[in-house]
């Protein structure tokens, strides 16, 4: 009996390891074996790992590295702390919190190249609305170049992807809010805890299997956010802009040199994966 | 056996053969029926689906199946495509492809296919754009070469009087011209690296710099090429005769300016006279100025290409379809669409063609060049247009920019010399 239990267990769980083994097994391992390569319009042609140390010298590659972090902590920052915020307002069932959650659930539902588009066209310095609605009440006397100016157009494409991806962090934890027991907060009231020693003793503590789940995806989302990037700056002015997904999109698709797009997505996938474990190390508790 | 029994059988062999051969005809015209895939960048223009419905009446059982890809997209779909091995059967191209797609093997050379009566049609100028290595990948689809344009009336108002005649009179025209926020003296697209070079290369000739030296060799850094840049940077950061958003602006939105009346002068195509005219401007094309000592005088001769992929399993049908579409009235029917010069000997006479602005570039088909057949020519001429973008954001000096570029592509090419 036990044996057959076990039988049908492997049988079981076997389209998934396939799945897994076929559509992520395989790519990874192909795109570890591709970055040993260098591939060029004459073929590929094996280079060990120069295209490894070859970033080592590549000033395009620092740049990109450093845009990409600076990306990944400014998205991250921005969408739990106001996440957490709004969710803190929106976890009191009023009318006005109601109409908010069904607002940014629109938000959060704009496909991101429609939502980049859109958005572009706001920052446009010759026909945007924003620039149109400060030069009305006169905050500035001309345009601002939102999406000239390298560090405008870092802030314009965080404003963006901040935009669409924030009604996730604050559901996650609208959620999360909404499982913790209120017989804690009214024990609290009770003991007369101030509204911040509750959020402290109480709230940051409960929520934190949530805090954890949030902080990982968000961290692979941000590193992984294409659209709002490509649409918005094309990773310009003169590369400025340009994160690690939209220099590996260009290397392979753009210029066909596979074996450097996939040095870089390996360096992706390495640098995602010790920031994810040691994302996990810092918030695992027993408890979760 | 009775006779009524045989009758029977008769009937009902009769009826077999009937059903089998109605069967084996729908089988015939199931695989009679053959789908052309042509891929086509740009905007649905109008005339390709005159093109489509003409083609299909004349050739029964075939189907002609359009791919759009947008102009900013179509590298990389093509490349993806070639990559999966799923190309459409016939392509449009920017000539620059050419090259790489030959040395990738992606492309069919069409050298078999052409007659003699088919080469000679084409305006050898425009066929040499699909030319690689002594075979042709493909017939020129639409030429649309880039000359100055200047506004007529900003221009007098300037109190000048007649067209620049050198590269300085250009600057110091902008100069005048320049009235911001109202009116820019001069615009260019630095917002997108290939327009960069497709726009300003004619400049570039005029001051001696090229992408390769006489003998073929990477030249990106040349003491001529530093010049140039220093002059055309220099006019957006010195003169500012450009507005602050030519950083991000690509060339399309240039021409768009200068049609709301934006620009005084810039470099566009033939369509620029319409679009000017359209919202009731006066824009006109001007000949390139004589050329800097050391210079060349040359406009820069844009042919986007028509190719066939190797993968085509329709090729004679596919050729036929290029064929088709060398017919004058066909042709023409493009030109006039898209505002380009001609590209067949046929239409090249019609009155259409020497009319204005069109007959202002015919003028100019002696100083035609065309860009490096580099098959890495994507890589050299995006990098071209980063190290100018970095100059015109203060990053770098026009000669440091250019000097890092000449070792990154010395690293980066596979072979950093034009092919021989």
């Amino acid at each position: 009996m036990e044996r057959r239990m076990r039988i049908l267990a492997y049988v079981l769980i076997t389209p998934a390891t396939a799945w897994l083994l076929l559509f992520f097994g395989y790519p990874i391992l192909d795109t570890l074996h591709t970055s040993l390569f260098k591939t060029s319009y004459v073929g590929e042609r094996f280079v060990g790992l120069a295209n490894y140390t070859s970033l080592l010298e590549d000033d395009l590659f620092h740049l990109v590295l450093t845009n990409t972090i600076v990306w990944t902590l400014a998205n991250v920052s921005l969408n739990v702390v106001l996440g957490l915020g709004v969710a803190l307002l929106l976890s009191r069932s009023t009318r006005l919190s109601e109409c908010a959650r069904t607002t940014l659930i629109l938000a959060w539902a704009t496909p991101f190249v429609v939502a980049g588009i859109t958005w572009k066209w706001i920052f446009s310095s010759e026909y945007g609305h924003l620039n149109s609605l400060l030069l009305s009440v006169r905050l500035i006397d001309a345009p601002v170049q939102w999406l000239t100016n390298a560090h405008s157009a870092f802030l314009a494409a965080l404003i963006a992807r901040f935009w669409s991806a924030f009604p996730f962090t604050t559901f996650a934890f609208l959620s999360g809010l909404q499982a913790i027991p209120a017989e804690l907060y009214e024990a609290a009231l009770v003991d007369g805890a101030t509204a911040r020693q509750r959020f402290r003793s109480i709230t940051l503590p409960l929520l934190r299997p949530v805090m954890t789940a949030v902080l990982l995806v968000s961290v692979i989302w941000s590193f992984n956010s294409f659209a709002f990037i490509y649409v918005m700056t094309a990773g310009g002015p003169a590369n400025k802009t340009q994160i690690m997904v939209t220099e590996i999109f260009r290397r392979g698709f753009g210029y066909f040199n596979f074996g450097e797009a996939s040095t870089l997505a390996v360096v992706a996938f390495v640098f995602l994966t010790v920031v994810s474990v040691i994302q996990w190390q810092l918030f695992y508790r027993e408890e979760f | 056996m009775r006779p009524g029994r045989t009758v029977k059988v008769l009937v009902l062999l009769t009826l077999l053969a009937v059903v089998a051969g109605a069967t084996g005809l729908v089988a015939a015209t199931a695989s009679a029926a053959v789908t052309l895939k042509v891929a086509w960048m740009g905007g649905n223009m109008k005339v390709y689906k005159v093109w489509k419905e003409t083609f299909e009446a004349e050739n029964p059982g075939v189907t002609v199946e359009y791919q759009l890809i947008p102009y900013a997209e179509g590298p990389t779909v093509y490349n993806t495509m070639i990559q999966g091995g799923n190309t459409p059967d016939l392509g449009y191209l920017f000539m620059g492809m050419i090259p790489e797609y030959a040395e990738r093997k992606a492309l069919v050379a069409l050298d078999e296919y052409m007659k003699p009566a088919d080469r000679a049609n084409w305006v050898p100028a425009a066929l040499d754009a699909a030319e690689y290595r002594g075979k042709v990948y493909g017939v020129p689809l639409i030429a649309a070469n880039r000359t100055l344009y200047v506004r007529t009336d900003l221009m007098k108002a300037a109190g000048v009087h007649e067209a620049p005649r050198t590269w300085a009179q250009v600057r110091d025209l902008a100069r005048k011209m320049n009235k911001p926020p109202a009116v820019q003296g001069f615009c260019v697209g630095f917002g997108r690296p290939k327009h960069i070079m497709q726009e300003q290369i004619s400049m570039m000739w005029g001051y001696g710099a090229d992408f390769f030296d006489k003998d073929g060799r990477l030249a990106v850094n040349s003491p001529a090429a530093v010049r140039y840049v220093t002059d055309l940077t220099n006019m957006f950061l010195q003169d500012k005769v450009m507005a602050p958003s030519n950083v991000t602006m690509n060339a399309n939105e240039c021409y768009a300016a200068m049609a709301a009346g934006k620009v005084g002068m810039m470099f566009s195509l033939p369509g620029q006279t319409k679009m000017c005219a359209d919202n009731k401007l006066e824009c006109l094309p001007i000949p390139n100025p004589e050329p800097n000592a050391g210079g060349q005088k040359n406009m820069l001769l844009i042919v986007d290409v028509f190719g066939m992929f190797a993968n085509s399993r329709n090729k004679d049908l596919a050729y036929k379809f290029i064929q088709f579409l060398q017919r004058p009235e066909h042709r023409q029917l493009m030109d006039v669409e898209f505002g380009g010069v001609p590209v067949t000997m046929k239409v090249g006479s019609d009155p259409y063609y020497q009319s204005a602005p069109l007959k202002d570039y015919i003028a100019q088909t002696s100083t035609l060049k065309l860009t490096p057949k580099h098959p890495e020519w994507t890589k050299i001429q995006d990098g071209w247009g980063e190290a100018v973008q970095k100059v015109i954001t203060g990053d770098l000096t026009p000669e440091k920019s250019l000097n890092a570029l000449q070792d990154r592509l010395m690293k980066q090419l596979v072979v950093p010399s034009l092919p021989k």
